[in-house]
């Protein structure tokens, strides 16, 4: 199971996403993109490629497990527009 | 004549890695050392611009010679009392293994300098592989990613593999303990990494110190917004 996840965060990194210790979250600003990683190990590298593969949009888009709540996108929304992680 | 034991052959496979990490040695001590310097010299930058409370240390080490013959071992080589054989058409060699040498750096705080160290060695080693150290409890359980590591061979050395690691200063500091204690124990103490109540009390202290340096960071951007 964590050899898989470790297969997804490859991806990912190769996707040009960076890790946030606080959060736990693989998040990409130039597609805005956000992948916690309890989603990375809920789901299957299908999962993971196919919401790769989703063209990108202004609005940033979040893929967790549950959730997350208005609060925490709004919040994750102006940290990770900002110039630095918080 | 009769054909060797699965014990006697274990044993000669044994003292022929053994032979082959004293062969090993010198290039793998140079190996640390070189890459340690290189591992320094990327991160020059970030060091100049460090604020006062900030760290980064990079210590280094080669792996011990029954470590590294256990590592291989557990991998390769049947079980005592199991049935099967040593298949003699395979070469067992300490190489295939990913961390012969370390560099770890360590860091405090964690956010923002592990990523720019990160994006810093990255480009240094841009073909090193991604192998995250992930504290995952059971299938179901949460996960989280303890420190960043890649492995892969330096320019200088094409057949020892190397790797570096990204970790928590806090979490570093906790490692050192908890390797003395777990991993060269005493008899009586052997196993004792896998006893539940002890998991559950690294997992606890993992908590607290990400906690630590959550409150830290918390405080020290009021400060910053309150004296702006």
């Amino acid at each position: 199971m964590v050899d898989d996840v470790k297969d997804k965060i490859a991806l990912l990194r190769k996707e040009g996403y960076s890790y946030d210790w606080s959060r736990r979250i693989y998040y990409n600003r130039e597609v805005k993109k956000v992948f916690s990683l309890e989603a990375l190990g809920d789901h299957d590298m299908r999962w993971l490629k196919q919401h790769l593969k989703e063209s990108s949009s202004s609005r940033w888009h979040f893929y967790f497990s549950l959730g997350p709540s208005e609060a925490v996108k709004n919040d994750l929304t102006q940290v990770l527009s900002g110039y630095a992680m918080s | 004549m009769p054909c060797p034991s699965v014990e006697e052959q274990r044993k000669d496979k044994l003292n022929t890695l053994r032979d082959e990490y004293f062969s090993l040695l010198p290039e793998m001590h140079r190996l640390e050392r070189l890459l340690k310097i290189e591992v320094e010299y990327s991160l020059r930058d970030i060091v100049c611009e460090l604020d006062i409370h900030e760290k980064i240390i990079v210590t280094s080490r080669v792996k011990g010679c029954e470590s590294a013959i256990n590592a291989l071992l557990k991998r390769q080589l049947p079980q005592e009392g199991q049935p099967g054989k040593i298949d003699p058409a395979q070469t067992y060699t300490l190489k295939t293994l990913k961390d012969l040498v370390g560099v770890r750096v360590a860091v405090f705080p964690r956010n923002p300098l592990m990523n720019k160290i990160d994006d810093a060695l990255v480009k240094r080693f841009p073909k090193w592989k991604d192998d995250p150290v992930i504290l995952s409890r059971g299938e179901e359980g949460e996960k989280r990613v303890l420190a960043l590591k890649y492995y892969g061979y330096s320019d200088t050395h094409v057949d020892i593999n190397a790797e570096y690691q990204i970790a928590p200063l806090l979490t570093h500091l906790f490692w050192q303990v908890e390797h003395e204690a777990f991993y060269k124990p005493s008899i009586k103490l052997k196993g004792i990494e896998n006893n539940p109540e002890m998991e559950t009390r690294v997992e606890q202290v993992l908590n607290a110190l990400e906690e630590f340096e959550e409150t830290f960071k918390k405080i020290e951007s009021e400060a910053l917004s309150s004296n702006s």
